[in-house]
């Protein structure tokens, strides 16, 4: 017996594992085959969700360019070929967009030019988009608002924020699944409101929540569900949010206030205590809290060196 | 008909749940390599990570240079580098823990006392080396596996493995002129 027979020999022994212990790893190395495996001829198949499903899918799209069959190439150059041409039949066919009738419009546009997309989240990360339209059944509600405030979809990151006119609402775990927008646990300000925005809010509540259909043509974000369906627009510097209410905004909406003029702050002036007559009349915007704290500071700077 | 180990791989790049055949096949000798390395403690996580590096990595398969048990036992040693300290603790205390020998009788009682110096004597190693030792005396791999595994050149398992034994052999000298007593 020589040393590797020894070594050989002193092999220590091991516990046999079992499913369980098995079934743990397997959930831990690979997730998204770990789940209700049945026996499919010689493959191991797994009745998989959709959860898990995409997983798997994104797994192997990660690997994609590795190693590309010729299958894939082809379907790749074609996928690229048709969104040329639908790019190209888009510009030509929207010059100028007006914009009316969107969802319809969008619904009905089944020509090859409509060449819409499943964004991510990534891709949508810091956009705001102005809601457009709101259709709920076969009805394009008319859309309300409160003075100059837009009705937004505001992306960031996992985080999607809707201004439905009343209430501010939103998800911090949004993620995209399967081409759906999924939003978990809702929260929302708790402003009360009635009537027309009332049931504005409940309807667009009801839409988000229930992990709607997302789309990306453009400058044009549809989230459609089963019974209901919102279109935005890219919102731009250029465009402001009054074009909007040119063709959605219901007879509700006030005229726009006069915009608000901004006093600076005089740090050298008294401070003194104001009368409610003097108050009156006069609307004071919130600064930020930063600019807040600055200026608490100045002030008391001021007063010290008093 | 059961598809072999290399057409599964292959059908695994486009269709990943094949890759669970894979698993299946291989899991529990992944496991057995890593707990007689590091023990039963740290078995699941080493083999965990073996198995995920592979699905990720299992597009780079490449049949012609060795099969799958080599492929799977060469990521799980690199894994297993990354728990070096736990691997050192496990030899020295190789003495506590039963011996696995196929035969029964003199040598593997041998084997069984000699277990505390051989398990100091795999501490003292090279990484580089116990990995081709472990590899051939307790995982049964061939020099050419060896390499294809460690990714390495074939003169290079020979010369670890030279190298290690001569190692050994200064450790466990006692132990072999024991033998020659038994024998």
């Amino acid at each position: 017996m020589d040393e590797l027979d020894l070594v050989r020999l002193s092999r220590p022994s091991t516990v046999e594992s079992d499913d369980e212990r098995i079934a743990t790893i397997k959930a831990r190395a690979l997730p998204a085959m770990a789940t209700n495996h049945q026996r499919v001829g010689q493959l191991d198949v797994g009745v998989i969700s959709a959860a898990d499903d995409a997983a798997v899918v994104e797994l192997a799209s990660s690997l994609m360019p590795r190693r590309r069959p010729r299958a894939r190439v082809v379907a790749i150059a074609a996928t690229i070929v048709l969104l040329v041409v639908g790019g190209v039949a888009l510009s030509r066919r929207h010059p100028s967009d007006g914009g009316t009738s969107p969802i319809n419009g969008a619904a009905a546009d089944s020509s090859p030019a409509s060449v819409s997309a499943v964004p991510t989240l990534a891709q949508l990360d810091g956009e705001t988009f102005d809601i457009a339209a709101l259709t709920v059944g076969t009805e394009d509600r008319t859309l309300v608002t409160t003075a100059g405030r837009p009705l937004t979809i505001r992306i960031n990151g996992s985080v999607v924020r809707v201004d439905t006119g009343c209430n501010n609402g939103g998800g911090d775990a949004a993620r995209i699944e399967n081409g759906h927008l999924v939003i978990k646990e809702w929260s929302t300000t708790l402003v009360a409101c009635g009537g027309a925005l009332r049931a504005q809010e409940d309807a667009m509540r009801a839409l988000l929540t229930s992990k709607p259909a997302i789309s990306l043509r453009d400058d044009e974000l549809t989230l459609a569900a089963a019974s209901s369906t919102l279109l935005a627009r890219r919102h731009s510097p250029d465009s402001p949010t009054t074009s909007l209410s040119a063709t959605t905004i219901g007879p509700v909406q006030p005229a726009s206030p006069p915009p608000p003029t901004t006093v600076p702050i005089d740090p050298g002036a008294p401070l003194t205590v104001p009368t409610m007559a003097q108050l009156e009349g006069h609307r004071f915007d919130r600064p930020s809290r930063r600019r807040w704290f600055r200026s608490c500071d100045r002030q008391r700077h001021h007063r010290q060196a008093a | 008909m059961t598809l072999s180990d290399a057409v599964l791989m292959t059908a695994s790049v486009d269709d990943p749940l094949a890759f669970g055949e894979v698993f299946d096949r291989y899991v529990r000798l992944v496991r057995r390599y890593a707990a007689r390395r590091l023990g039963e403690d740290r078995a699941d996580d080493a083999t965990a990570e073996t198995f995920r590096i592979a699905f990720e990595r299992r597009a780079t398969f490449d049949a012609g240079r060795g099969d799958v048990r080599s492929w799977l036992l060469g990521i799980a040693t690199n894994v297993i580098r990354n728990y070096s300290r736990e691997e050192d603790r496990r030899m020295r205390a190789l003495g506590h823990f039963d011996v696995d020998a196929g035969d029964v009788g003199v040598e593997v009682e041998h084997a069984f006392f000699a277990a505390p110096e051989v398990g100091a004597a795999l501490a003292a190693l090279e990484p580089g080396d116990r990995d081709v030792l472990v590899l051939v005396a307790w995982e049964d791999m061939t020099y050419q596996q060896v390499a294809d595994a460690l990714d390495i050149p074939l003169g290079t398992v020979r010369s670890r493995l030279h190298r290690a034994r001569q190692l050994l052999r200064a450790s466990l000298g006692a132990h072999l002129d024991e033998e020659d007593v038994h024998g």
